[in-house]
């Protein structure tokens, strides 16, 4: 008889211990906005699950040390709500609120976005521009942390074992001036909300003292290629050049060469270049004319 | 009549709101039998080809299992599902299960199984084999002489042409011609219920089918003619509906569930998912139209030349109807002397096009309008003057010889509408410099009222008022979420004169409800069925009268109907509930306070109406965000406020999903690739602008209490409003919708911004 077994540790130890016979009809299930359609797709009638939403242990939002924390069991909900995350991790909180419905927001983990590992996965790209870290357990309780494009490594594809977990993220807490943010398009559709990322961008610059110039940017395109990557040309135009119009259309222009390598002259894809420059406009306007969210203030 | 109205123009809520909300209401897919099965189509995942071979052994020998249905087991009868009643000449092209497939989504067998996960498991088991014949997507290369057939004719189905005038002779005359060519697509409907249906057979092989349906003697008719059985054997029940907008018209699942249950002599169930309902009903007809507008150098049209291409998809169904209706709409918006409408209709490889909300009126206006915007703005004029020169005037005729328009107020539409919107400052406002640019476009629409001057429309009803002073009003009623019953509810409480809360309109059972001979369509609901519960109350109280006054032996003239009890004007004792009148009439005279009438349609006037839209467009990706919509709708007089004004919001949102999303779309081979809401986007709630809905209420007197008809038009002016905006924004004419960024960066590039 064909039967799924659901399991639903209560503790890091509990969780541990139902990893260790974890095998190939194992399932982690956080909020199971894709994995519930992916087992009605594939028809996986049997196997294991292990219930993720019960670990109340890993409910949390935290600054420690000089890092944001975030619970593997944490939903989009939350993190879109949070204060902290708003003000130091602006990009990330935008993408949150930008995932899905409310519905979809309420119940979804970055957790299983993240392992989803989808190219259009919204959390990826502004945890690669943070340069966050997954902290990952496995089933002999041991956690290891892994960065981002040592975490997710193609379509669907990450270097998670069967046994193993992610547990929280780690965002290194910016301590200088500094500002963050996401944006998104969905495919041929002029849809505001409820869409599924055609392109993506999320975007952190660390100013310097006065506020004028940017030491340093980490730009992340997402949605463009297999995983979202650094578009280090468009990091470039940002990086040490003074303000203007010649910054701006620097920074739009690398953008969209990036995009155009990327999309390797797909024609069903073309209107991701145009995606780019509309979404470069936006985040160039709130990185640099809007009032600092972040460290500075 | 009364002069002022207590029930007729109040925002009365609908009677089954109570159900909805608290999740009470029993949808068709809450409904069980004891015994019930539960069935599951397989729908063909090619275009086009022959089945060579199925094999459902596996599907078989999966434990749950009852049986596997295919072409071969099921009749042979061909049927055409738009035909609503006897007489009607149509093509018959499809059966329960075809033996070629010819479309992505046309039915190839179905699974009866114990639960709907094992039938949903065993559909996947079944192997099929298919003969691949070219797949014809492209209406135009359907009609090439060397076109892959797709029936046993050639792919065009029909050439019709409506004129009245010269179009030849007028337009050499002219000063300027402006042609557009448009392209409109294939729609789901979107319903939030998908397509289900439960049938069950009796002892005496009687079948008994629920449905939330539009017309219950139409699916009635239909599955007599697949099953080759008498339609009286077959009893329809409307069922509470998750919405239709035309989706449910034409039945789909009702004799293939009919035939299931006929096979296994048990209850059977079928419900469809969401991409079956996508690709497996029905869509609104996809059209491709060429628009020739001759005008004089004051922007009089002289002359009009429309020329249509209806892509009927992979079966027949109302492929002329639709092309009709549209030709006919085109003939009563404008005073135009010198016009031509040609249509073809042509099979597809893609589903089936079918009835969707407006009935070709969204397609054909969105041809003319986005056509009439370009003719002003090449004119140097304002289109909303231009439209003022041109359009019909009150009681205008139909240049056909068709129904008169009646009392036509479109000109006051735009009048006021224009006033409301403030529409010559924002349209000749200097334009924006920045990115986000915005623009300002209109449209106006016609639609009609019922059948009447094409088809048989008649409604039989019986009005009884109980001895408990209750009032039960039997009709063939199919309250699709419209407030029809509620409609039909207020109209014979004005009438009567009695409390609402005592009038009792159950839904349609052919085997109950007296005959109705178009069922919820053609918006002839209000205006037909609505005339006929009128004049059912005034005979039903013409008849109390009678007998009160035999009763206190008075003159008829002096008994006074009024909030629910009989008196006579001259005799303060003698008084009575309409109840106890209703007893005595039974107990004395052996007679009913009741009547059973049959009402013809008396017309068919035009409903009109415009929007006004604003929107802003994003030169630098294409995306737009609609800003603010007016509706004007000359409705006569409404009914129910509420429920006019829902009908208008709904509508519009269907207007701009029709204008920049809503399109099922496909891959080279004929797949659809747009099977979820994930992929087929309708607008939903975050994006919907600030609709405000202007009434012009100068009744139609045709109509019960000067009512028309909204549902349908409703949804018509949309389109072509938000696109002439997004041209008026940007400088560009699009020419195919829905109008995606992708399209409008395209036109912009072209056009060199
Ligand atoms: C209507 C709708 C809209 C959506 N919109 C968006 C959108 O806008 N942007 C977007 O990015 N995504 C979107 N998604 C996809 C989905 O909601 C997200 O990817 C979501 O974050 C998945 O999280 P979950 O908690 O539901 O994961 P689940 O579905 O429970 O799991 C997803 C995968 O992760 C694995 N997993 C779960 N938890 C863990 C863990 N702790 N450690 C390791 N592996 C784990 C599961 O085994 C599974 O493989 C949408 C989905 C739907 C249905």
């Amino acid at each position: 008889m064909e039967q799924l077994v659901y399991e639903s540790p209560r503790s890091v130890h509990e969780l541990a211990y139902c990893l260790r016979n974890a095998d190939q009809n194992t399932y982690l299930l956080s909020g199971g906005t894709d994995l519930v359609i992916k087992l009605r797709k594939l028809g996986v009638h049997a196997g294991r699950i292990i219930d993720m939403t019960r670990l109340e242990a890993l409910n949390y939002i935290k600054i420690e040390d000089g890092c944001i924390r975030i619970g593997a069991n944490t939903t989009f909900a939350d993190i879109s709500r949070n204060e902290e995350l708003r003000r130091y991790a602006t990009c990330l909180a935008e993408a949150a609120a930008q995932v899905g419905s409310q519905q979809i927001r309420n119940t979804a983990r970055m957790a299983g976005n993240v392992a989803n590992s989808s190219p259009r996965g919204d959390s990826i790209p502004a945890l690669l521009a943070l340069d966050a870290k997954a902290g990952i357990l496995n089933g002999k309780g041991e956690i290891t942390y892994k960065k981002m494009d040592e975490l997710v490594v193609g379509i669907g594809k990450n270097t998670l074992q069967k046994d193993e977990a992610i547990v929280e993220f780690l965002i290194p807490c910016p301590d200088e001036s500094h500002r963050s943010t996401f944006g998104k398009f969905g495919r041929e559709s002029h849809r505001t909300s409820v869409v599924i990322s055609h392109i993506n961008i999320a975007a952190v610059i660390i100013l310097d003292k006065q506020g004028t110039l940017v030491k340093s940017a980490r730009v992340v395109i997402g949605s463009a290629a297999p995983v979202p990557y650094r578009a280090e040309a468009a990091e470039k135009a940002l990086t040490d050049n003074a303000a203007g119009l010649a910054r701006l259309n620097a920074f739009v222009d690398a953008l969209q060469k990036h995009v155009i390598e990327s999309i390797h002259g797909n024609k069903r894809y073309e209107n991701k270049i145009d995606g780019i420059a509309g979404l470069g406009y936006s985040v160039y306007d709130r990185l640099f004319t809007s009032q600092p969210a972040g460290g500075a203030e | 009549m009364r002069e002022s109205l207590k029930y007729v123009g109040a925002s009365v809520p609908i009677h089954d709101a109570e159900q909805k909300v608290t999740g009470k209401l029993r949808y068709l897919d809450d409904m069980v039998l004891p015994d019930m099965l539960h069935g599951k189509l397989l729908l063909s995942n090619v275009a086009h080809g022959n089945i060579k071979r199925i094999d459902a052994a596996k599907a078989k020998a999966l434990p749950g299992v009852v049986a596997v249905f295919t072409h071969m087991d099921a009749p042979v009868n061909r049927y055409n599902s738009h035909k609503w009643i006897d007489g009607m000449e149509v093509v018959k092209d499809e059966r329960i299960f075809t033996e070629k497939v010819r479309f992505y989504g046309d039915r190839v067998a179905a699974v009866v199984a114990v639960d709907r996960q094992t039938a949903e498991r065993a559909v996947g088991l079944i192997e099929v084999e298919y003969e691949m014949l070219p797949a014809v997507i492209d209406p135009v290369e359907a009609l090439r002489p060397n076109a892959e057939r797709i029936h046993e004719n050639v792919n065009l189905l029909y050439r019709k042409t409506l004129e009245c005038g010269n179009v030849e002779t007028a337009m050499q005359a002219a000063c300027r011609i402006v042609e557009d060519r448009v392209e409109t697509p294939k729609i789901h409907h979107a319903a939030m219920e998908t397509h289900a249906c439960l049938a069950d057979v009796d002892p005496a092989g009687n079948l008994t089918v629920w449905t939330p349906c539009q017309v219950i003697f139409q699916a009635q008719l239909i599955i007599a003619e697949a099953l080759g059985i008498p339609g009286s054997k077959v009893r329809v029940i409307k069922s509470a509906i998750g919405g239709s907008f035309g989706g449910k018209g034409q039945p789909v699942l009702e004799p293939v569930c009919a035939f299931l249950a006929q096979k296994l002599n048990r209850p059977v169930k079928l419900v469809m998912d969401r991409g079956q309902a996508i690709a497996g009903t029905r869509t609104r007809t996809k059209t491709i139209g060429t628009v020739r507008t001759a005008v004089d150098h004051n922007g009089m049209i002289m002359a009009r030349d429309i020329d249509v291409l209806v892509d009927a998809g992979g079966y027949f169904t109302n492929g002329d109807a639709v092309a009709m209706a549209m030709g006919k709409k085109a003939f009563k918006l404008y005073r135009i002397e010198n016009q031509r409408y040609t249509a073809a209709g042509v099979y597809t490889n893609t589903p089936i096009g079918g009835a969707a909300r407006g009935y070709g009126s969204p397609q054909i206006h969105a041809i003319t309008e986005i056509n009439l915007e370009n003719t002003a703005r090449q004119l140097g004029m304002d289109p909303v003057e231009f439209r003022l020169k041109n359009l019909v005037h009150p009681y205008d005729k139909d240049p056909l010889g068709g129904p008169e328009l009646g009392n036509a107020r479109i000109l006051d539409c735009v009048r006021q509408g224009a006033a409301a919107f403030n529409w010559k400052e924002r349209y000749f406002r200097p334009k924006d410099q920045g990115r986000y640019v915005r623009g300002v476009g209109m449209a106006c629409c016609a639609h009609g009222n019922g059948y009447y001057g094409a088809y048989p429309d008649f409604i039989t009803l019986s009005l009884r008022i109980a001895a408990d002073g209750f009032a039960i009003l039997k009709g063939a009623f199919h309250d699709l979420g419209c407030g029809t019953n509620t409609t039909m509810m207020q109209i014979v409480a004005e009438t009567l004169d009695m409390d609402i809360s005592k009038i009792y309109v159950p839904e349609a059972d052919t085997l109950v409800s007296p005959f109705d001979s178009a069922g919820t369509q053609a918006s002839r609901v209000t205006y037909v069925c609505g005339g006929a519960a009128m004049q059912a109350a005034q005979k039903v109280r013409e008849k109390m009268r009678r007998y009160a006054a035999r009763y206190f032996s008075c003159d008829v003239e002096a008994v006074v109907m009024e909030n629910g009890r009989v008196r006579i004007s001259d005799k303060p004792s003698a008084t009575l509930s309409y109840g106890e009148l209703a007893a005595i009439i039974q107990k004395t005279y052996s007679d009913e306070a009741g009547e059973t009438i049959t009402y013809q349609s008396p017309g068919n006037p035009t409903s009109y109406g415009a929007n006004f839209a604003e929107v802003e467009v994003d030169t630098v990706t294409g995306r737009v965000k609609v800003l603010e919509l007016l509706a004007v709708h000359d409705v006569g007089k409404a009914i129910n406020k509420g429920f006019v004004e829902g009908q208008v919001q709904g509508a519009v949102q269907m207007g701009l999903g029709m204008a920049l999303s809503e399109e099922i779309t496909f891959d080279t081979q004929g797949r659809v690739q747009t099977m979820n809401f994930g992929k087929y986007h309708v607008i939903n709630a975050p994006d919907m602008p600030e609709i405000k809905v202007l009434l012009v209420e100068e009744l139609e007197e045709s109509g019960p209490y000067g009512a028309k008809s909204v549902g349908e038009v409703a949804t018509v002016a949309t389109a072509p409003a938000v696109i002439n905006a997004i041209n008026h924004a940007v400088g560009i004419n699009i020419d195919k919708l829905p109008a995606t960024p992708e399209r409008i960066m395209e036109k912009m590039k072209v056009r060199g911004r």
